[in-house]
């Protein structure tokens, strides 16, 4: 049983006990006050009994109607409280059916006497009456002693029983604090010798497991508090034991950890040796890569600058051969012979072909430096330029030049304006020749680029060659010689395009037509094609 | 089977059956003897005796009958039996003779006198009963009733002829006409009026005066004892506990006892009370019958006795203290 049971068990037994006590006493009282009552009625009965016993003497002494009245009214009193008399258990019932005998025959005797003294007094002497009336005394006294005495008897058995109600209720009393005792003690004796003696074995055991023996078990005996306690206590030593357990593995895996680290910065501080070593070595690499875009940049620039000095350079001997051959023409062609005219006509035309080939070049190298001045330029303004100077071309091949909308980009106008020259210059160039040339220039907008689009209806080329077209001096064997130029345009609008962050292709095939597609990007187009 | 042989059946029957009584008792247990007077006003005698109180109480008693008071006090006075019952009025007579008697209580009070007279020999009203002839036991409560009865009628009873004669006899004189009137008790009264329907009168005649069925032995019997007497008080208030917390068995026991009917039973018990006492009402009825004995000359003492030297409560009150009621005398300084 728990502790708290056995304490809320004494709790409860001792409030009933209390209780009980109390209803004992109000219902001990209630009776005894309920015995008095009875008691008092009873000797009021044999009060009136002692009285009526006098009256009778007194009316027989005197015999005058005073006497009588005053018997009759006490009789008439003592038979009230008879009445009233309620007995409580057989024998006083008994008792009480005696004193109502009595009564009765009192009554009877009396009214008999009263008779018979009516009719004898006026005929009897006083001799007769002295001996009636002793006679009618005894008769009277005879019911009223009998009546005293069963009164007395009852009025005493009423003491008696309230002295048994008294010594009951005691005795009552004492066996409910005796129970109550006995209780108290045998839970004094239990609490002591159990209680006392498991909180001192688990002392024992806390001590025993203190000193380190967590091996150790507390027996669980009980079934309340102190085996709760002892049980939670071997929960605790068993959690304590793995704690300890644990501990060690952890130990051990935070030695392995730490060796582990050990090894891992180890090889970190191996690997970072090696990255040194690495990036030193990268360091010394790029290093050398530095050196040698240095090295390459500075031969670029070489390059450049002979191609530049070559072609500027180049540019002066061709220019001295066609002043020459001019000058032979003007003053020998007249003593020349039509072998010696053709041929200065043929030097004259390589002359300028070679010109164009070094104007070109020229060109071209300038390009591969960088972008030049970035600017909000209108592609419709320069497009539309561009058609107003190719005009009386287009006119004379009875041609025509459609320009859709077309944005405002951000780029370098001059080079932008050298791609679509170039590409509408082609358009007209490679124009068939039973055809007039139609071209269209439009634009298309979307996210990520901007395409321009400038599509003719010329003869066309086989799309097998398309990486050949932006190479410089390439040129289609099948066009060699049919239209002019140094085959480097091309080349110099891919670059031009390149350098803005685009791409350019073509889509052609032969005698259908063909388009030039230039992609820039988008962030070059601010409005217009939205 | 005659008269005579039936007394001699009944004669025997009482020695064997105190013989009997006397040998089943054991050594322990004190044996006694009762004079009983087999009718109603014994009714704690034979509970006592039928639930085995006596026995209980260490007592053993064997019951012998008689017919009337006075011939149980003289069996008592000639050592037939220990203890005995009778009237008041019985014992009264014995203390005018100077008889040694100790009423050691009463056990119970009772109203079962009648006088009845045959409507055919001219009893009528009481006045008739002048000259008639009486029946009743000489020297029991009977006499005494019928004087009192006769002397508030303005009558004596020296103005009738009375005719002693036992109860037994009472039925027949009545019936062949020996007696034209007769003062008896129960159960007699009904047997009579049963024998005579409409042809008798009959009055109570106590006088509301009940009659005390009273304990007597020999006065200097409890002395010797005491302890006797305190059982058998004893024995007689667990008899009365019984009856009152059983009165149906208490009156069955009775009636199977007396062998009498349930009719009669139920028109008799409600005349009797059952109660040891010792009280007042007894020394006031004792000394007024003793006057009505001296005043008729009825017996040879001219001074009413102190009945309460004839009046031994040691024994009563030991077991029942409350139920006596006496004034005593006062202790000379």
């Amino acid at each position: 049983m728990k502790v708290r049971t056995q304490f809320t068990i004494t709790l409860v037994l001792f409030g009933i006990t209390l209780i009980a006590i109390a209803a004992l006493i109000l219902v001990t009282s209630r009776q005894v006050e309920q015995i008095h009552d009875r008691e008092a009625i009873v000797q009021d009965i044999e009060l009136g009994a002692r009285e009526l016993s006098y009256l009778s003497y007194d009316y027989l002494l005197h015999r005058e109607g005073r006497q009588r009245t005053r018997w009759e009214k006490k009789f008439s009193s003592f038979s009230k409280a008879l009445s009233g008399l309620r007995p409580d258990g057989p024998e006083q019932s008994a008792l009480v059916d005696r004193i109502r005998a009595n009564q009765r025959r009192l009554e009877a005797v009396f009214s008999d006497v009263v008779s018979t003294m009516n009719s004898m007094s006026a005929t009897q002497g006083s001799e007769a009456d002295m001996a009636f009336m002793r006679v009618s005394w005894s008769r009277i006294e005879a019911q009223n002693q009998a009546t005293i005495s069963e009164a007395s008897q009852l009025v005493r058995m009423l003491e008696e029983q309230t002295e048994r109600l008294r010594k009951r209720n005691v005795i009552l009393i004492f066996a409910l604090i005796a129970i109550l005792g006995a209780f108290l003690l045998t839970n004094f004796i239990t609490v002591h010798l159990h209680l006392l003696r498991a909180i001192s074995d688990l002392q024992d055991g806390a001590a025993v497991i203190g000193s380190g023996n967590l091996d150790f078990v507390i027996i669980e005996k009980r079934n309340d508090e102190i085996g709760d306690l002892s049980r939670a206590f071997n929960r605790m030593t068993a959690d304590l034991k793995s704690m300890t357990v644990s501990k060690a593995d952890l130990e051990s895996e935070v030695a392995e950890r730490r060796k582990a680290e050990e090894e891992v910065r180890r090889s970190r501080d191996e690997l970072e040796i090696r990255v040194q070593e690495r990036t030193g070595e990268l360091q010394m690499t790029n290093r050398a890569f530095r050196e040698y875009a240095v090295k390459l940049e500075r031969l670029n620039e070489e390059l450049r600058d002979f191609a530049f000095i070559a072609s500027h350079d180049l540019q002066e001997p061709v220019r001295k051969i066609q002043a020459l051959g001019d000058m032979l023409k003007t003053r020998c062609g007249a003593s020349l012979d039509e072998r010696g005219k053709d041929c200065i006509m043929r030097m004259a035309g390589s002359a300028r072909q070679m010109g164009a080939l070094v104007q070109s070049l020229l060109e071209y190298s300038r390009l591969t430096t960088c972008l030049g001045l970035s600017e909000r330029i209108d592609l419709s303004g320069i497009i539309r330029e561009i058609v107003h100077e190719v005009k009386p071309t287009i006119e004379r091949m009875d041609g025509q030049i459609e320009v859709g909308e077309l944005p405002v980009i951000e780029a370098d106008g001059a080079q932008i304006r050298h791609v679509f020259a170039h590409l509408i210059s082609n358009s007209i160039k490679f124009s068939k020749i039973d055809e007039p040339p139609v071209i269209k220039v439009h634009g298309q907008n979307n996210r990520d680029y901007l395409k321009i689009s400038v599509e003719d209806n010329g003869i066309g080329f086989d799309e097998g060659y398309l990486d050949r077209i932006f190479r410089p001096f390439q040129q289609l064997h099948e066009m060699k010689g049919q239209y002019e130029g140094t085959g480097i345009g091309l080349a110099i609008c891919r670059k031009i395009v390149e350098l803005h962050g685009g791409t350019i292709t073509a889509r052609s095939a032969p005698g259908v037509g063909s388009t030039f597609i230039v992609s820039l990007p988008s962030r070059s187009s601010n409005e217009g094609l939205a | 089977m005659s008269a005579e042989t039936k007394i001699r059946v009944v004669i025997f029957a009482g020695i064997l059956a105190t013989g009997l009584g006397l040998w089943s008792c054991s050594e322990k247990r004190e044996s006694i003897t009762f004079g009983n007077l087999p009718r109603e006003s014994s009714a704690l005698i034979y509970i006592a005796e039928n639930k085995r109180i006596f026995l209980q109480n260490g007592l053993c008693v064997a019951i012998r009958n008689y017919d009337t008071g006075p011939a149980a006090i003289d069996g008592m006075l000639k050592g037939e039996v220990d203890i005995a019952t009778a009237s008041e009025f019985v014992v009264v007579g014995k203390a005018l003779e100077k008889q040694k008697i100790s009423i050691l209580g009463t056990m119970d009070r009772s109203m079962p006198m009648y006088l009845i007279g045959r409507k055919s020999r001219g009893v009528n009203k009481i006045s008739d009963l002048a000259g008639k002839r009486v029946g009743l036991a000489r020297g029991t409560i009977a006499e005494f009733y019928l004087g009192r009865f006769l002397d508030l009628h303005g009558m004596n009873i020296k103005d009738t002829a009375l005719v002693d004669m036992p109860p037994s006899k009472w039925l027949d004189a009545v019936s062949t006409g020996d007696v034209d009137a007769i003062a008896a008790w129960q159960p007699f009264v009904n047997q009579i009026q049963g024998r005579f329907p409409n042809e008798t009168v009959a009055w109570q005649v106590q006088s509301g005066q009940p009659v005390f069925g009273l304990i007597l032995c020999a006065n200097d019997w409890p002395a010797k004892h005491p302890e006797t007497i305190r059982r058998f008080w004893k024995s007689l208030v667990q008899a009365e506990q019984y009856l009152i917390r059983h009165p149906d068995e208490a009156k069955n026991i009775v009636r199977n006892s007396l062998d009498y009917d349930d009719a009669y039973m139920a028109a008799a018990w409600p005349d009797y009370e059952f109660f040891p006492s010792l009280d007042q009402s007894l020394i006031l009825a004792m000394e007024d019958e003793a006057r009505w004995i001296i005043r008729n000359n009825s017996a040879g003492g001219k001074q009413v006795p102190d009945f309460l030297d004839y009046i031994d409560t040691g024994g009563l009150m030991a077991v029942k203290p409350k139920a006596v009621n006496i004034i005593r005398k006062t202790e000379k300084p």
